[in-house]
């Protein structure tokens, strides 16, 4: 069951969301980028931004526990509550990928929990795909992960209600049952067992335009690989235990203490971060851990485009 | 309770910060940091400093930083005396790890260029005898390099912290692309500018593209760099070979030619 | 629970080894199984991922050799020295799995360690297994770890000790040549279990022997060395081919890990 409404109330629909929180949305300036809505911030509703929505939940860099005389504790959580307009059903399904991680059974990552619990995420559908380089509609998106999804139509915007902290939201609005559509992209990538391609020569020509960057890991909407390291002052051994976002493609990301490095090669560790978005994750977990969001090529220096490589040349 | 930090009697390690041929802009940096630095100090004997102290010892030091390069005979002879008397030499700064700015001289020919800055060689020192200029490392074992042009602070404060601690320090080896995006910098190279942030080592938290100006490549290059595609990509911004190669002579001509670069 | 923050624990012993070994016994009562590990933390330096060395619910004992900041904060802690500890982590050792069966234990150099931990484990379960083979190769007579052990091992078990050169005092008589030439050289059954941790080289050339001996792929089990900083399967940074070395390892098949071309 979902809810309507009507084009003209949606800009005040936005503004009520301040009274229940943070609240965060796409603004264009030089760009577009997730920012806290400020007065005379026009909320963006055709770009997606070009930082994911994954820094609300893991940012570039925090402690993940405070060192004191020489002994870790946990911080304090203190997480305000947010609420997120207009994150493409990309971002939002990275979410979803990220939660099988950072939510394992296992081992809880408790600060992303508490910031899942504590964000209202509300996704715009995309009616276009925001650049040429989307390809989320070969990536088997699922309609998970938001509380509350605003799907444009010609008069009104149906909104897909998930959850009850969604609902909330919407109560004083009209009931509509509606299947919406999933957004749906030119670009396509074929789906293909990747195990059989392993072989340098398959990658060659992709590596020799990488620079190492680092920028398709960064703003990947699920990447998100880390660094664990210390920082405290000499004099009052006290300071921090951080977390920083890491990246595959740095040579530095395989060194055991010693020195050996275990992807020594670029193609190597361009190969690896490929094969984990697009098969390791699949192997695990039956879902690609890509959403097609296309960042990874519009940002590449060199417009690297793997969808057309594997497409084209793995065969 | 015991901790692995329980402190022992010790004796503080001693510290120099010397300069040889340079703009001193290197010092300058540590001698800033000011509150900072003053907690360091609790931790750390400053024993010369000849910016700052009116006294100043001779080693042995325990820690010597060097900014600078070798352009004398005079900068060779204290820079080898440092190295004899320092448990650890700190490369500190550009010139001193990479030549910057004096090591164009490398690519040119001497005369000419000393005749442009020393008209009839009068503004030259009575007495000094000029060397190619070279970046420390060229005449002496460095422990750790840490370019930039200037450095940063807290690429200073990470190192003293990490030898405090008993550490092998970490030095940031990371392109500049990586702060840059961290930031939410619109890129420049993608914007068809001249940048050459994929090639050059950060740490400096993206201070240029920051401010909407191509990085220069004031920290000199990454070890594990693919030049020939950076070079591509500039090119495809309009930017000439010989405008880029120019860029790269300017902070660290020798390291790029030590990786594959003909800038001769 | 914060997962990244570890608990307190005593250390009862500090045992200098050899030359760079050194065994810190720890009152513990984490217990991982054979060839599991625990993240050492020394607040300030950083973390480090442990092999545990001994198999017993009141005592941990983790071989350290200098090779990076937190190994060498750890040789610098003393008797009644506190140490933070998170885990046990990693799959370890199938040790029910291999029930009823031979075992093999090749071992090179501080590789012995973990390999330690099946002995304790088998002390405690001689009736479930039959003979233990014992093949561990050193640098030089001095590198020799768990000196003192050999001797009640040679009771109960196969020992076969060697060491690349003969330098200073023998005291077991290890004959000079590699790991493998005294596996070449002994019988092994062919429906044993080999469980093997050392040099990436070592575990190769065994791996041709055992092969040679009639062993498949699937009786060799490697511990692999990887990069492992949050030990919980997120940061990614021990991740080859998919696998997380610090949940689905460290213990792989070798048919697992053949030909890991990175």
């Amino acid at each position: 069951m979902g809810k309507v409404l009507e084009k003209e109330g949606l800009h005040n629909f936005i503004l009520s969301l301040q009274k229940h929180g943070l609240l965060i949305a796409p603004v264009t300036t030089d760009m577009t980028r997730f920012k806290v809505l400020e007065a005379g911030d026009k909320v963006e509703l055709n770009n997606n931004p070009f930082f994911p929505l994954k820094k609300y939940f893991l940012p570039n860099e925090e402690p993940v526990l405070k060192i004191k005389n020489g002994l870790t504790k946990e911080p304090k959580l203190k997480e305000p509550k947010k609420i997120i307009f207009g994150a493409r059903l990309c971002d939002i399904n990275g979410l979803a990928i990220l939660d099988k991680l950072y939510l394992d059974q296992r081992f809880v990552d408790e600060t992303y929990k508490k910031r899942r619990e504590n964000t209202t995420v509300i996704g715009l559908n995309c009616l276009n795909p925001p650049s040429e380089n989307c390809f989320c509609g070969s990536m088997g998106l699922q309609k998970e992960g938001y509380d509350l999804l605003f799907h444009e139509r010609e008069l009104d915007y149906y909104i897909d209600v998930l959850t009850k902290k969604g609902a909330k939201l919407v109560k004083h609005l009209r009931s509509e049952e509606f299947d919406f559509p999933l957004p749906k992209t030119d670009k396509k990538l074929d789906p293909k067992d990747l195990w059989p391609f392993m072989a340098d020569k398959f990658w060659e020509k992709d590596n020799d335009l990488c620079v190492s960057c680092q920028r398709c890991t960064i703003l990947c909407p699920t990447c998100f690989c880390f660094d664990l390291h210390d920082d405290v002052n000499p004099a009052t051994k006290s300071g921090d235990r951080l977390r920083t976002i890491d990246s595959c493609h740095s040579p530095d990301f395989t060194q055991v203490a010693g020195g050996h490095v275990f992807r020594a090669k670029r193609l190597q560790r361009y190969r690896h971060r490929v094969m984990h978005k697009l098969q390791f994750f699949k192997d695990k977990f039956d879902r690609s851990m890509c959403t097609g969001c296309g960042r990874c090529i519009d940002y590449c220096h060199s417009k690297i485009d793997f969808v057309k490589t594997i497409n084209e040349d793995f065969k | 309770m015991n901790n692995p930090f329980k402190k022992e009697e010790k004796i503080k390690p001693k510290v120099a910060i010397h300069s040889i041929t340079g703009c001193a802009g290197c010092q300058l940096v540590i001698y800033f940091i000011k509150d900072k630095l003053l907690e360091l100090l609790g931790e750390i004997d400053l024993v010369a400093a000849p910016m700052i102290k009116g006294k100043n010892d001779e080693g042995p030091y325990d820690l010597c930083f060097v900014e600078g390069l070798v352009a004398s005979e005079e900068d060779l002879e204290h820079l080898k005396k440092w190295r004899e008397q320092s448990k650890v030499l700190v490369a500190w700064g550009t010139c001193a790890t990479h030549g910057n700015v004096p090591g164009i001289k490398i690519f040119m020919d001497e005369k000419t260029v000393e005749a442009a800055v020393y008209k009839n060689r009068t503004g030259l020192k009575k007495g000094l005898k000029p060397l190619t200029p070279t970046p420390i490392e060229e005449h002496v074992k460095v422990d750790f390099s840490i370019s930039g042009c200037p450095p940063e602070e807290i690429e200073f404060l990470r190192l003293v912290k990490h030898l405090l601690l008993q550490m092998n320090p970490v030095i940031y080896n990371e392109p500049v692309c990586v702060e840059c995006t961290k930031r939410e910098i619109k890129c420049l190279l993608e914007d068809g500018k001249e940048c050459l942030g994929p090639l050059i080592r950060g740490g400096c938290d993206a201070l240029c593209p920051g401010v909407n100006h191509g990085c220069t490549g004031c920290h000199g290059p990454l070890e594990s760099v693919n030049i020939p595609q950076v070079m591509k990509l500039l090119e495809a911004n309009g930017i000439s070979e010989k405008l880029v190669k120019q860029r790269l002579q300017k902070y660290a001509g020798l390291k790029f030619e030590k990786l594959g670069v003909k800038l001769k | 629970m914060n997962i990244y923050n570890s608990k307190q624990y005593k250390i009862l012993d500090v045992i200098k080894q050899t030359g760079d070994n050194t065994l810190l016994r720890i009152k513990c009562d984490l217990n991982p199984m054979p060839g599991q590990f625990v993240n050492v933390s020394i607040p300030g330096i950083g973390e480090a991922p442990i092999s545990s060395a001994s198999y017993n619910d009141k005592l941990l004992d983790l071989n350290v050799r200098i090779v990076g900041n937190v190994t060498k904060a750890m040789t610098q802690l003393k008797k009644g020295d506190e140490i933070g500890l998170r885990g046990p982590y990693g799959n370890g050792f199938p040790m029910k799995e291999l029930k009823g069966k031979d075992l093999v234990l090749v071992g090179g150099g501080c590789g012995v360690a973990p390999l330690r931990g099946i002995i304790e484990y088998v002390d405690l379960h001689w009736k479930d297994y039959k003979d233990v083979y014992m093949f561990f190769g050193y640098r030089t007579p001095g590198d020799i770890l768990f000196k003192d052990e050999i001797s009640g091992w040679n009771d109960k078990y196969k020992v076969f000790l060697s060491v690349d050169q003969e330098v200073g005092a023998n005291p077991f008589n290890c004959p000079v040549g590699f790991v493998t030439d005294n596996l070449k050289e002994n019988k092994v059954p062919s429906n044993a279990v080999a469980l093997m941790c050392g040099p990436p080289i070592m575990m190769t050339k065994t791996t041709e022997i055992l092969k040679e001996k009639g062993l498949t792929e699937k009786q060799l089990y490697v511990s692999l060395e990887r990069h492992m900083k949050c030990c919980t399967g997120k940061c990614g940074h021990c991740m080859v081919h998919g696998q997380y070395v610090c949940l689905d390892g460290p213990v792989f098949t070798y048919d697992e890990v053949k030909n890991l071309d990175e």
